[in-house]
């Protein structure tokens, strides 16, 4: 009797545990996917020819499992599989013989950025919506311009030179906060003889800068400008499409804020890549990342 | 119940037991009554909002430590002194012997739960939140599992390892329990084989934040998630389970 009253203690336990368990992709998951392919049909795509965000497969990863949806003609369909990688991570990941966005599920990726910053920073699906967008360009990126994006700079340059060297020459940094201002400046003008004023002194500042620093760091710089700011551009326009009275607080007014590491290029390139935008609405359609985005804008300019 | 309610008596005698409730109590009351300041970024903390989950926090990691400490020594420190040849020849099974007093670390940790949950109290009463103070019984209770937990599993292994091999496994168990969620998004993070290695170390740990978490949602008004707390209880279970299976010789000496 004693016997028996353990085990089905246990029993029922265990059946509890099982049946009031989540398994599978959360509701909040399928929903951002959903809203993030809904964009598509409004422009998402941003006038990247070519560029679609349900071309490429997206990987929800929650701590154990890869959630892999993939769009096709009739909807979704979802497939559970091992991870790919066992970590946190936003990202571009090549799988078999294609690319695909990885990333963590809402869940892990709040709580990961809730505690590294401290409770300080809030991220939500609306900003979850644009990491996808963000990672999908990477993954256009890669599939049909990876020679002209890997001849921005070499792939073993490690990215601790910028730190090493442009965060930490006092008159580079200088130089590249009075350029990210200039930038940002341009970026909110409303005529094009501001904007010329403010690309006018931003090559003269950029010229004297390349002159401080090492090719190799010029090059990474341009790597993460180029490649990182028009993904970053990507982002930020679908963010103004989701949450549009967040919109420039969340991007407009921190363009010239510096930092260390590559966050920064991230920024500068996505405000040339809006500079471009009021000088010439086309740009992207035919852009192959094959020159930097403020060559695009002095020629337009003639500067 | 003769063998556990004669552990419980002495437990409740020991200065031990109140002297680390009141300190606890004691920094409870200080942040919670405002008389201390919480601070972060430089700003004071203030609100009940904020306040509340972080009290909670404090309480659940000050007992379930503190449940590791009462439930120590009392079945090593039974054979040490001999009692338990006493109750051999008594014939009382095993099973029940080390059961009795593993219920009795279980209420010494209640109990000392009940002394902090006084500072929950002032607090909430401090917060003129006095309507709300019922929910100060089911968050106990919630609560009340990461300490039976805790204590099992104590009890368990002080059967199994000498003493202080115990208290160790069993305090770095309790603070990767209180830690469970930061070490998951730290499994998440560090990858290869560090991360495989915290994740089985996981499924091991019990919950102990994710309890406390329900206990929180309980106590502003939310819905607690029965999976958690059910996983929980399923712990404490297995470890009671274990506790009765586990047969040591009668002869055995201190450990």
């Amino acid at each position: 009797m004693r016997k028996a009253i353990v085990i089905l203690t246990g029993t029922a336990l265990i059946i509890g545990v099982i049946v009031t368990g989540t398994y599978g992709l959360s509701k909040e998951d399928l929903a951002i996917y959903q809203r993030a392919v809904a964009l598509e049909e409004q422009g998402g795509n941003i006038g990247f020819a070519g560029f679609a965000l349900t071309d490429y497969p997206v990987a929800f990863y929650d701590g154990d499992q890869d959630y892999v949806l993939v769009w096709e003609e009739d909807g979704y369909s979802i497939e559970k599989r091992k991870a790919v990688i066992n970590f946190i991570a936003a990202t571009a990941y090549p799988v078999d013989d294609h690319y695909e966005v990885l990333t963590p599920t809402i869940q892990k990726m709040s709580s990961l950025l809730n505690m590294m910053s401290m409770g300080g920073m809030e991220y939500g699906e609306e900003e979850h919506i644009a990491t996808l967008w963000h990672e999908a360009f990477h993954c256009y990126q890669s599939t049909f311009f990876p020679d002209n994006v890997n001849a921005i700079c070499p792939a073993e340059v490690d990215g601790g030179i910028i730190a090493g060297e442009a965060d930490t020459n006092p008159q580079a940094v200088s130089l590249f906060r009075q350029q990210a201002q200039l930038l940002e400046e341009a970026v909110k003008a409303e005529d094009v003889d501001k904007i010329k004023e403010c690309i006018v002194k931003y090559k003269e500042l950029d010229e004297e800068r390349k002159m401080l620093l090492p090719g190799e760091v010029i090059a990474l710089e341009d790597y993460y400008t180029r490649v990182e700011g028009t993904a970053r551009y990507i982002e930020a326009s679908v963010y103004k499409m989701l949450v549009p009275e967040q919109f420039d607080s969340a991007y407009m007014d921190v363009i010239s804020e510096y930092g260390g590491g590559s966050t920064k290029y991230y920024k500068v390139g996505m405000a040339q890549c809006m500079i471009l935008d009021t000088l010439d609405p086309h740009w992207k359609n035919g852009f192959d990342f094959s020159e930097p985005v403020i060559d695009l804008i002095y020629a337009r300019l003639n500067v | 119940m003769t063998i556990m309610v004669t552990a419980l008596k002495e437990k409740i005698r020991r200065k031990d037991l109140y002297i680390v409730s009141a300190i606890g109590v004691l920094v409870l009351l200080l942040f919670g009554t405002g008389s201390g300041t919480l601070s972060i970024d430089g700003v004071a903390v203030t609100d009940y909002k904020v306040l509340g989950p972080i009290m909670l926090t404090v309480v659940n990691a000050v007992n379930c430590m503190l449940t590791v400490v009462t439930s120590l020594g009392t079945i090593p420190n039974e054979y040490e002194r001999g009692t338990s040849h006493l109750v051999w020849i008594r014939k009382v099974p095993q099973w029940r012997y080390h059961g009795e007093l593993a219920l009795a670390n279980v209420l010494a940790g209640l109990v000392s739960e009940a002394i902090l949950f006084a500072a929950m109290f002032v607090f909430m009463l401090a917060n003129q939140r006095a309507d709300q103070l019922w929910r100060l019984l089911p968050t106990y209770l919630i609560l009340g599992i990461n300490v039976a937990a805790v204590s099992m599993l104590t009890s368990l292994l002080s059967v199994i390892v000498p003493k202080f091999a115990a208290g160790a496994i069993a305090a770095g168990a309790a603070l990767a329990g209180i830690f469970h969620s930061l070490l998951g998004l730290l499994k998440d993070m560090v990858g290869g084989f560090g991360g495989e290695l915290i994740r089985y170390a996981l499924k091991l740990i019990p919950d102990l934040h994710g309890v406390q978490a329900q206990a929180g949602k309980i106590l502003y008004g939310g819905r607690a998630e029965a999976h958690v707390l059910l996983t929980g209880l399923l712990a404490i279970y297995v470890y009671t389970v274990l506790l009765f299976i586990y047969k040591t010789t009668s002869d055995r000496t201190a450990r």
